[in-house]
């Protein structure tokens, strides 16, 4: 019963995934990329047009140069830094830096973009190389599930020790398949998260510019 | 106080009264319909201030409004519904038969129909919204969205995102009478005022096809580029056509942009950078603005139409998919 059990839990798991994959709530691409396990469209990299309509932020020189205002995008760009603080601590940095705040600020967007995509492109690769492993647990899972209705010939006939090992391992893998497709969701959410950011500060530091371009 | 002065002060508030009244002729309100928040935000159009966002539905997604102003039509995607809801209380009147899986629909000029694309079983749900009865159901391509209603009442466009057609209905015999195929994904439908053009837009083509619904042929394809834009990135999808058929405005997905396009010569005139993720937009009835809703950002822009500028964000709920505007 057991065995039955897990051979059918398997099979839903697998429904489940399925019907996760077709359904995401911004579902908007062909389903059928068997690298891109998410509902979100997968874009490699965030072009600064889609974030930045400004003047072209390289015009103001290196950004790593510029040590205020590299200290700064590190600051913007990670995730420990609550978005209501973007304003205050862009507002800091204009008043710091007073005749020049302008080059600055462009110096800030180019730090931020840089670093806010090579975060990105991380986690893509990373999203790449869990849909990777999921496929091969995916294998992994049907032909265990195989196996085992091999080794048992029939509902009523006794456990074996190879038959309660098979067992063991798919339940096994079929729990790591069932938490690692739960947490997809949220895996999924992280480029778009890093998007908003990018977007939002890339927004705030447009807004103070005395110089409006593009 | 003198007699005078109190004559006076009657007079102002009079003219105060009718200032008021002005005003008010002019202020229409907005709902946005957000599609994980599973709520709306109702937006005034003169303060441009979100006054309120209630939970409706589950997964709302297309949202109109009966010519009258009276009843709002929201499509409920996880509750297979769609909502008839009081737009002045927000309260749901009526559950209506939608088929499964609404996701858009278009409302005939006179009111009824209802015509609900059903994006899981590929047809097209035609509901009589007074008798709360499906009239018919016609079956279309594969994954049907966009949906629009030639001004005359008697053709419904239905564009189906994996068949990559826009089909032409009949709206009285319910029957397909024509296809046109268009680029890859077709999300949006919307005729001109005075029935001559369909845009058709195409989010993974990357394109807006303009069509004669007369003769069924495509008469331009518009396209887009965008400096420092990915081609992938500029994904088309809500289009609106300003009254006098001169100006279309296109929203380009996840290039977070607005295209202006001028409708005689289809040259595009401007990007306008809206929020993350603009998908649907909304005139108000005057055209002087015109909303959009950006899903990733969770905002709605405000574009001033006469001086093509983006003039505000306005912060809804989760995921804001839809938009409609009162016609009051």
């Amino acid at each position: 019963m057991i065995r039955s059990l897990a051979a059918a839990s398997a099979q839903v798991s697998l429904l489940w995934v399925a019907a996760v994959l077709s359904a995401g709530p911004l579902a908007a691409q062909p389903k059928s990329d068997p690298d891109w396990p998410c509902p979100q469209r997968r874009t490699p990299e965030i072009d600064l047009a889609q974030v930045w309509s400004g003047p072209d932020p390289a015009s103001a020189g290196k950004w790593t140069d510029d040590q205020d205002a590299a200290s700064l995008a590190v600051k913007l760009a990670s995730r420990r830094t609550p978005a209501k603080e973007f304003g205050p601590l862009l507002d800091g940095f204009v008043k710091e830096a007073g005749a020049e705040a302008d080059k600055g600020l462009l110096r800030v967007m180019a730090g931020v973009y840089e670093i806010i995509n090579d975060q990105r492109s991380k986690i893509i690769h990373g999203i790449v190389r869990y849909a990777h492993g999921q496929q091969r647990l995916t294998d992994r899972i049907r032909e265990e599930a195989d196996e085992l209705s091999k080794a048992q010939t029939s509902i009523t006939a006794p456990e074996t020790a190879e038959s309660r090992k098979l067992d063991e391992q798919l339940n096994w893998d079929t729990r790591i398949f069932d938490e690692r497709a739960k947490s997809l969701i949220y895996v999924c959410e992280t480029p778009v998260l890093l998007e908003q950011r990018a977007f939002d500060i890339g927004q705030q530091i447009q807004s103070r510019l005395k110089a409006k371009g593009g | 106080m003198t007699p005078t002065a109190l004559r006076r002060l009657v007079a102002l508030l009079a003219g105060a009264a009718a200032l008021t009244a002005a005003d008010a002729a002019s202020a229409y309100t907005v709902y946005v319909s957000n599609e994980r928040g599973n709520s709306i935000t109702v937006i005034d159009s003169t303060t441009l201030e979100a006054k309120q966002t209630v939970k409706i539905g589950r997964r709302p997604r297309g949202i109109t409004m009966s010519p009258d102003g009276k009843v709002l039509f929201l499509c409920a995607s996880d509750d297979h519904a769609v909502l008839a809801i009081d737009p002045a209380t927000l309260k749901v009147m009526r559950k209506l038969k939608s088929g499964p899986d609404p996701e858009l629909f278009a409302l005939h000029p006179s009111g009824n129909p209802l015509y609900i694309a059903n994006e899981d079983d590929n047809q097209v749900t035609v509901l009589d919204v007074e008798q709360n009865k499906v009239v018919a159901q016609v079956p279309v391509g594969t994954e049907p969205e966009g949906m629009a209603v030639s001004p005359d009442g008697a053709t419904l466009v239905a564009t189906s995102e994996t068949t990559s057609m826009a089909h032409f209905i009949d709206t009285k015999t319910n029957k397909i009478f024509a296809n046109v195929l268009v680029d890859a994904r077709p999300r949006f439908a919307e005729f001109s005022k005075d029935g001559k053009r369909l845009w058709v837009s195409a989010e993974v083509g990357g394109t807006v096809s303009v069509i004669d619904p007369e003769t069924r042929k495509i008469i331009h394809k518009v396209t887009f580029q965008i400096p420092g834009v990915s081609k992938e990135a500029i994904q088309p999808v809500g289009v609106r056509l300003t009254k006098d058929g001169k100006t279309a405005f296109v929203a380009l997905g996840p290039a977070n942009r607005v295209a202006v396009v001028n409708a005689e010569t289809f040259e595009v005139q401007k990007y306008l950078l809206v929020g993350q993720r603009v998908w649907q937009l909304a005139f108000t009835p005057d055209e002087k603005l015109l909303f959009t809703t950006n899903g990733n950002s969770n905002d709605v822009s405000v574009i001033d139409v006469q001086d093509l500028k983006v003039v505000k964000s306005i912060k809804v709920g989760g995921a804001p998919w839809g938009v409609v505007v009162s016609p009051q």
